[in-house]
């Protein structure tokens, strides 16, 4: 019995995952270099203009929430769209709330967000207590985060990062107040809640998209660039795959190799087979 | 005057159902605006769940993966994880805030390494899935192939490359590439529609639970079920 997580006997596997790693790691290294990296507009970013605009015309206060996102992948790419917000609030002293419920989160979201103040050149406007830890449970979090959108009367609330059950609660809220709302989420069943009831979704991997536009940072845009090199191969091997499959049947040697566990040993046999004239 | 009886909250089980009833007003009170009654509440959920966090972490975390294995099995390296993770709390110290940052830089690191770990099996079966689709009557196939697979392998192949094609970034969507990308934003959209019947369908089973409890178990009025 084969296995898909280890390339002992997936030999396909280790060379996607080599390609891949390959792909992100050229381009990281060519951002690096000075290479002008292109990544398309993503339509969210100018609604993320909008919203802090209309803010500071009310001059009511930026509600951020990264969600239940854990410290991770996600996490780094919320803060970064959070201080890239913070930055553009700071130069009108708009206010600012970041609301949590992962407690590193927390500690990395205060200094970076202390740093986007510090950007900005107005040290003095970061209040720690803008930054808080509410509850590690998902509801208690919830409660807390729809009293705060109500009681503050946000003007703008941007919602990026990992959300579960919480997510339209929060939109909701978010949308009874008056709150302009932006949402960007990878977790696909959050995704409708946040179409319906915000003003503007940014969805699946425009959410790292737009975290790469944002910041300019040669490792985020090496790996938008590497990553779309890896679509590429995947959309063309689906392609080709699928028309090899029709032309050769599934269970050819060719298509056993090509991603099965264990297809290296029936697409030898039948090389042998073949260059035996068998 | 026997249902005022039973219904009043004079024995501890009354008074439980009495306090989930209050819980549920207090939260759905919010609803209609931002109170006192839902503030209250609000404070007391964050509270409680703090308390109620730290059960589990002593008991689940602490003493079943930290305490006991030192104690009983003599996994003694295990001593040093729980002073390392506490390096974290030195982020609220200036001059030896850089301390925090080895705990995050290995957080960082094994959330990485775990990622591509996942990676092989949470993507590549689904790839071998997609490219073994068979899109017409194969010459030499095995088994039967039918009409209503081919339709929906084509739906699938079709499906998945336009949406592919939406989420690329690197490069401008023009021409045919931008209609490809077009028509995989309509399909994103149809399957998230379907994500939304589905999921309020079971939210309205959440909200249906709760007004159960409010009639069946707080008014005592039995509903449905005989």
């Amino acid at each position: 019995m084969g296995s898909y997580q280890h390339a002992q006997d997936n030999w396909f596997a280790a060379f996607m995952i080599g390609f891949i790693a390959l792909a992100v790691l050229i381009n990281i290294w060519r951002a690096r270099a000075g290479r002008e990296l292109y990544i398309r507009r993503i339509p969210g970013l100018d609604a993320i203009d909008e919203a802090i605009g209309r803010s500071t015309e009310l001059g009511r206060p930026v509600t951020m929430i990264p969600g239940l996102t854990a410290f991770g992948v996600e996490a780094v790419q919320a803060l970064t769209i959070f201080k890239y917000i913070t930055k553009q609030i700071a130069r009108f002293a708009t206010p600012m709330r970041l609301l949590t419920a992962n407690a590193t989160v927390y500690a990395v979201a205060q200094e970076a967000i202390a740093d986007a103040y510090n950007e900005a050149g107005r040290p003095d406007l970061y209040d720690p207590d803008s930054v808080r830890f509410l509850s590690s449970e998902q509801f208690a979090f919830a409660s807390g985060v729809a009293g705060l959108l109500q009681r503050e009367r946000v003007a703008a609330n941007f919602m990026f990062g990992i959300f579960f059950a919480e997510s339209l609660i929060f939109a909701e809220t978010g949308n009874i107040v008056g709150a302009v709302q932006i949402a960007g989420t990878v977790s696909i069943t959050q995704v409708p809640f946040f179409v319906a009831a915000c003003d503007y979704t940014i969805i699946g991997d425009e959410f790292y998209a737009t975290s790469a536009y944002i910041s300019r940072e040669p490792v985020l845009l090496g790996s938008m660039v590497g990553q779309d090199l890896a679509k590429i191969a995947f959309g063309s091997l689906i392609l080709g795959g699928a028309v090899l499959s029709t032309v050769l049947g599934a269970d050819h040697p060719i298509i056993q190799l090509l991603g099965k566990p264990g297809g290296w040993e029936p697409f030898m046999e039948w090389i042998r087979l073949k260059l035996g004239g068998g | 005057m026997d249902w005022i009886q039973e219904f009043l909250p004079l024995s501890v089980e009354r008074i439980n159902v009495w306090i989930g009833a209050l819980c549920t007003f207090a939260i759905y009170s919010i609803l209609y605006r931002e109170n006192p009654f839902y503030r209250f509440f609000e404070h007391m959920y964050i509270g409680l769940a703090a308390g109620y966090a730290l059960g589990p972490y002593l008991v689940d975390v602490i003493y079943r993966y930290w305490w006991e294995p030192i104690r009983a099995d003599g996994i003694w390296w295990l001593a040093f994880v729980v002073p390392f993770g506490m390096y974290l709390y030195f982020i609220y110290n200036e001059k030896y805030g850089w301390v925090s940052r080895l705990v995050i830089g290995s957080l960082i690191g094994a959330y990485a390494g775990l990622t591509f770990q996942a990676f092989s099996s949470r993507y590549l079966p689904q790839l071998q899935g997609a490219l073994s689709k068979v899109l017409w009557y194969p010459p030499n196939a095995t088994g039967e192939i039918y009409l209503s697979t081919l339709i929906n392998n084509w739906i699938f192949v079709i499906i998945l490359l336009s949406v592919l094609t939406y989420f690329t970034f690197s490069f401008e969507h023009r021409g045919a590439v931008k209609r490809t990308a077009l028509v995989g934003r309509w399909f994103l959209m149809i399957g998230l529609g379907t994500i939304f019947g589905n999921t309020v369908m079971a939210r309205m089973a959440l909200l249906i639970g709760r007004v159960y409890y409010l009639l069946d178990s707080w008014l005592m009025i039995r509903v449905g079920g005989g």
